[in-house]
């Protein structure tokens, strides 16, 4: 950061500027960075092998020295391979937290599961293990529109779902909500049963309506809940903060999307993460001032160095958005 | 006591006893780098350290109750090792005790009174003996929380810590990086200036005619709650320096004789 904007008084809560790696073993079974567009992260080569963008723990202390106000990991490997104790993120929590001092967050794979050698683990016990690695936060994605639809379909809080479980033992602070909603364009709002907004561009139809439906498994499976009527029962249930992606978004470097980000912003009272789509720096102005997200995450353009973290900030600055120097 | 100097700087520097002195008449725990009235490079930290065996051991009370691995790596990378908690004993016996409270203050207090804490804590506390309480670490100071109900803490600061009144318009949780406005000179805090540091909590203890005497610093969020509060040698943060951005600038140690 420059001399100039070091001068710059805090005077409120800052706008935060949150960098994400996406995290899988590759074949040889090392932890390497990808970035998947639109949740697809096989580079289509013959090979078909894993984007390698860099390991992670170096990456993560680049983002922290860049000025990110958070660093975000994306866990896609496969967990059953590994005793819970020898899962290869716990290893890259342990060492970027030696020298990253900003809040770490872990997502992917905090669900219950049987290791290898038979030993069963509940999501709450993984959890306290990211937690005693270093993670601040852990976020919860399948896991959470599972429970989202039991308690919209029962009206109660069993206290049995992963994000009840933790966020009562850590803290709701501790847990957020990741929402991998898909656009569904409608001619008229009525025509889903799930809370539809206007949308600013028209779908392929001409259609002047969408409602966002939640996805599991990397977006892979549709459900029948949409992202606003999962966040108003998140926040019931718990949750502490809301990581907003959109998968028509991901990747396409065009902007977040604010009907999206505006509607679930305006929809909870706890902070919500706008994701998904930012290509150049005057789409996080863009979303701060049109929205009342909290905080801004991209991954692939500061992964590609497309973008700097710092020149997001400087940007920010320059708009009169108040951020984190 | 003898005392020998450190120096965190590059290049190493060795400042005179007597300047040291000035800035550290009493002994503390933690502070933030860069004094205003000490000529040093702003890039550069010093500590000090004294010759009692202990000297380089920061003691450190970890229920396990959430990461406070941070806060472990923001100690050793200052050059410090770690003595846990495991008595009561462990408690009066430290030299500069750090309690970085996570989780959940009504289970906090459970461990405390279960391990036979309580008396230790407060005991070293009214001594004026040094300690850092870190989030929850400030909150248990206080008389009660309404977190789950009403339960009591330590009681040693007047107030009750509730939660943020969302009907004002504001997120609970607080996350994020917030500005800070310091009302008493607190060493700790000299480094922080215009920036911001880090916060994540949704309860928050208040400003209040019969607390006012412990508060250093207040953060602006709906209403104005206490950031930071010292007496003495006891300081306390509801923020988080070990998230505020390091850089050996935002959680450095000082370490100075105990005499």
């Amino acid at each position: 950061m420059t001399k100039k904007l070091a001068k710059r008084k805090a005077s409120k809560l800052a706008k935060r500027v949150i960098a994400c790696l996406d995290v899988r073993a590759n074949d040889n079974g090392d932890l390497v960075v990808t970035k998947g567009d639109q949740y697809d992260v096989r580079e289509h080569t013959k090979e078909n092998e894993v984007r390698n963008l860099g390991k992670p723990v170096e990456l993560a202390g680049q983002y922290y020295k860049d000025g990110a106000d958070e660093v975000s990991f994306l866990n896609i490997t496969g967990f059953r391979d590994f005793p819970l104790g020898d899962l290869p993120m716990l290893e890259v929590l342990r060492r970027t937290s030696e020298n990253v001092f900003v809040p770490l967050t872990v997502g992917g794979g905090i669900r219950d599961f049987t290791d290898g050698n038979g030993r069963h683990y509940s999501s709450l016990e993984v959890a306290s293990e990211y937690f005693r690695s270093g993670a601040d936060k852990i976020s919860i994605g399948s896991d959470a529109v599972y429970a989202a639809e039991e308690y919209l379909k029962t009206g109660v809080k069993t206290g049995k779902s992963s994000l009840e479980q933790i966020s009562r033992v850590y803290g709701n602070q501790a847990v957020v909500v990741s929402i991998d909603p898909r656009r569904v364009y409608l001619v008229h709002p009525n025509d889903a049963e799930f809370k539809a907004v206007k949308v600013k561009n028209p779908g392929p139809n001409g259609e002047e309506y969408a409602w966002y439906q939640c996805t599991v498994n990397g977006g892979r499976e549709g459900r029948p809940i949409g992202a606003y009527e999962l966040a108003k029962a998140v926040e019931d249930l718990g949750a502490g903060e809301i990581l907003l992606n959109c998968i028509d978004c991901d990747g396409q470097g065009k902007g977040f999307d604010i009907d999206l980000v505006e509607l679930i912003s305006d929809a909870v009272n706890i902070p919500v993460v706008a994701s998904s789509g930012a290509g150049v720096v005057e789409h996080f102005s863009e979303v701060f001032n049109k929205t009342n997200a909290s905080a801004a995450l991209a991954a692939g353009i500061f992964h590609r160095k497309e973008v700097p973290v710092q020149a997001v900030k400087e940007h920010l600055l320059k708009e009169g958005i108040e951020v984190r120097i | 006591m003898e005392s020998t100097m450190l120096s965190c700087s590059s290049p190493p520097q060795f400042l005179a006893a007597s300047k040291c002195s000035s800035f550290s008449s009493n002994s503390q725990l933690f502070r933030y780098q860069i004094n205003n009235n000490n000529k040093k490079p702003p890039t550069s930290f010093s500590i000090r350290a004294s010759a009692s065996p202990n000297s380089s051991v920061v003691t450190l009370l970890d229920y396990g109750a959430g990461n406070v691995r941070s806060v472990r790596n923001a100690i050793h990378s200052l050059g410090f090792s770690i003595k846990d908690v495991e008595s009561p004993q462990d408690i009066l016996n430290a030299e500069r005790l750090v309690f970085p409270g996570v989780g959940a203050f009504a289970a906090a207090m459970d461990f405390i009174n279960q391990n036979g804490m309580t008396e230790a804590l407060c005991s070293y506390i009214a001594n004026d003996r040094p300690f850092l309480g870190i989030c929850l670490g400030l909150q248990l100071l206080f008389e009660s929380s309404e977190e789950k109900g009403t339960v009591k803490g330590l009681g040693l600061i007047p107030g009750v810590v509730g939660r943020f009144d969302s009907s004002s318009g504001c997120r609970v949780p607080h996350i994020g990086w917030n500005a800070l406005q310091i009302v008493k000179d607190a060493d700790i805090l000299n480094d922080i200036g215009d920036r911001h540091v880090y916060f994540v909590h949704s309860y928050r203890a208040m400003p209040s005619e019969e607390n006012k005497d412990w508060i250093a610093s207040t953060c602006h969020y709906g209403d104005n709650f206490i950031a930071s509060i010292r007496r003495g040698n006891v300081h306390a943060v509801q923020f988080h320096p070990e998230k505020s951005g390091g850089k050996c600038r935002t959680f450095n140690i000082k370490k100075v004789p105990v005499s």
